[in-house]
């Protein structure tokens, strides 16, 4: 995890994803928010565990006194899917963790699935909670779907080779207006109390299409997600009554962008090209979650169009 | 008029939501898998007019998959596109295009996807 205090406008892009790129470091998961109304920004992002060190260095060495960097190793990255855009799919997640006191280091949600961060001791016990709070079709229990990936990790590595094009290519560019972004703080022990309050949302049909969450200060997580404009005050009332004062702030007038199939987490610069893209054209990044193989990026809807023309232009679009 | 119905599997669930939305705005049905075990108990339920079908996926792959189908008298008529690895690209000797090109398969479409040429492979087989 890398945080800036006041929000650096470099970090993600010059800070992060540029030397991880230079260094041919794949990122598996990656999520970056700017807090406290631009005060401060943050990016939480995971490498194969053997390249942690090295990526911790690397965006040490280049904004040295500026930026606080973080290091936890061994964790895992869980994913749920389909969620649908449905509110419950995290709620629930967040509440079957909080019953077992796991602790949450992260989450991003791509168009299909939610992932969790949480440490390789704990990846057990939370395999068997979402077990608990879920009904997968597929696999019946936790054994069933240890031994579907039983043996099949070399295979995955290896075909790796076949996405290193030079420009990266990708199925579509998805946009999505008339959002909020809405941000919020809790302890870890509020979590469940998050996820009852997003169960609610869900129930009354409302969707979330993104949601990330970042490690802050104090073992607290800072949350941002999208829900369609023109629902606050139902929004506020539900957070209230779940989470009593927390502060809940609200940006509104943004704009998701879901960058399908570029195959994140299977070659490295995927990031780094998106990152660059909108920098370079001068558009600022509200919020962005990757993760599973594809990109969510939260821009303002002003910056709708250039982010798009952006993006177009640096990634290769099948059609 | 019946809409037709087709049936992504795939281990990847953003590459599985990416086909399901290209497939629905041209007006199909789609159900979604997300292995090779899935996919046959998603056949056994609603027999599709067509099937996407990667190849490398846990628990039954889709070389694997797609033989049992085309041996089964009862499945055989579905038509099925491939998703296959191309060979000069993967360092692996394992699900390569050609040896998807041995298959029964209809059609094999290389991977990463074309998305275009995928909904085009797709509207071939209803003309």
């Amino acid at each position: 995890m890398a945080s800036s205090s006041p929000g650096d406008d470099n970090l993600l892009a010059a800070g992060v994803c540029s030397p991880l790129a230079r260094n041919k470091i794949n990122l598996t998961f990656l999520s970056h928010a700017f807090l406290d109304q631009g005060a401060s920004c943050i990016t939480a992002f995971c490498t194969e565990g053997s390249a942690g060190r090295a990526a911790a260095s690397l965006v040490e060495a280049h904004h040295a006194s500026t930026v606080t960097v973080n290091l936890h190793g061994d964790v895992s990255i869980l994913s749920v899917f389909p969620h649908d855009q449905r509110p419950q799919v995290p709620g629930v997640l967040l509440q079957a963790l909080a019953r077992k006191e796991i602790t949450l280091q992260g989450m991003a949600s791509s168009p299909s699935a939610v992932s969790a961060i949480v440490s390789t001791a704990e990846t057990e016990a939370a395999i068997d909670t979402f077990f608990e709070a879920f009904a997968f079709p597929a696999y019946r229990s936790p054994s069933d779907w240890y031994g579907a990936y039983e043996g099949k990790e070399h295979l995955l590595k290896k075909i790796i080779a076949s996405y290193q094009e030079k420009v990266i290519r990708i199925y579509d560019i998805v946009q999505q207006s008339d959002l909020d972004l809405w941000s919020l703080t809790v302890a870890q022990s509020d979590l469940g109390d998050l996820g009852a309050a997003l169960i609610t949302l869900g129930q009354s049909e409302i969707r979330m299409p993104f949601v990330i969450a970042l490690p802050s200060l104090e073992n607290n997580l800072s949350f941002s997600f999208c829900l369609p404009e023109g629902e606050e005050a139902q929004i506020r009332e539900v957070f209230s009554s779940h989470l009593g004062n927390t502060a809940l702030t609200c940006r509104s007038q943004v704009a998701a962008l879901y960058i399908h199939g570029p195959h994140f987490g299977d070659r490295y610069g995927v990031a780094h090209a998106l990152a660059k893209a909108l920098e370079s054209n001068g558009v600022p990044l509200l919020a962005l979650g990757c993760t599973v193989s594809s990109l969510s990026v939260i821009v303002g809807e002003q910056n709708l169009d250039p982010a798009v023309q952006a993006l177009e232009a640096s990634f290769q679009k099948s059609s | 008029m019946t809409k037709k119905y087709v049936l992504i599997v795939d281990d990847d669930p953003d590459l599985v939501e990416t086909v399901c939305m290209m497939l629905e705005d041209k007006g199909y049905e789609v159900g979604k898998a997300y292995d090779g075990v899935e996919g046959e108990e998603a056949i056994k339920k609603r027999h599709p007019d067509l099937l996407v079908l990667d190849v490398m996926m846990p628990r039954k792959d889709g070389y694997q998959l797609c033989a049992e189908l085309k041996a089964n008298s009862a499945t055989r008529d579905i038509p099925i596109i491939l998703l296959t690895a191309v060979g000069e690209a993967v360092t692996t000797t394992s699900y390569t295009h050609a040896q998807g090109m041995s298959t029964e398969a209809e059609e094999y479409i290389p991977k990463p996807v074309d998305s275009k040429t995928l909904v085009e492979a797709v509207e071939s087989f209803f003309g």
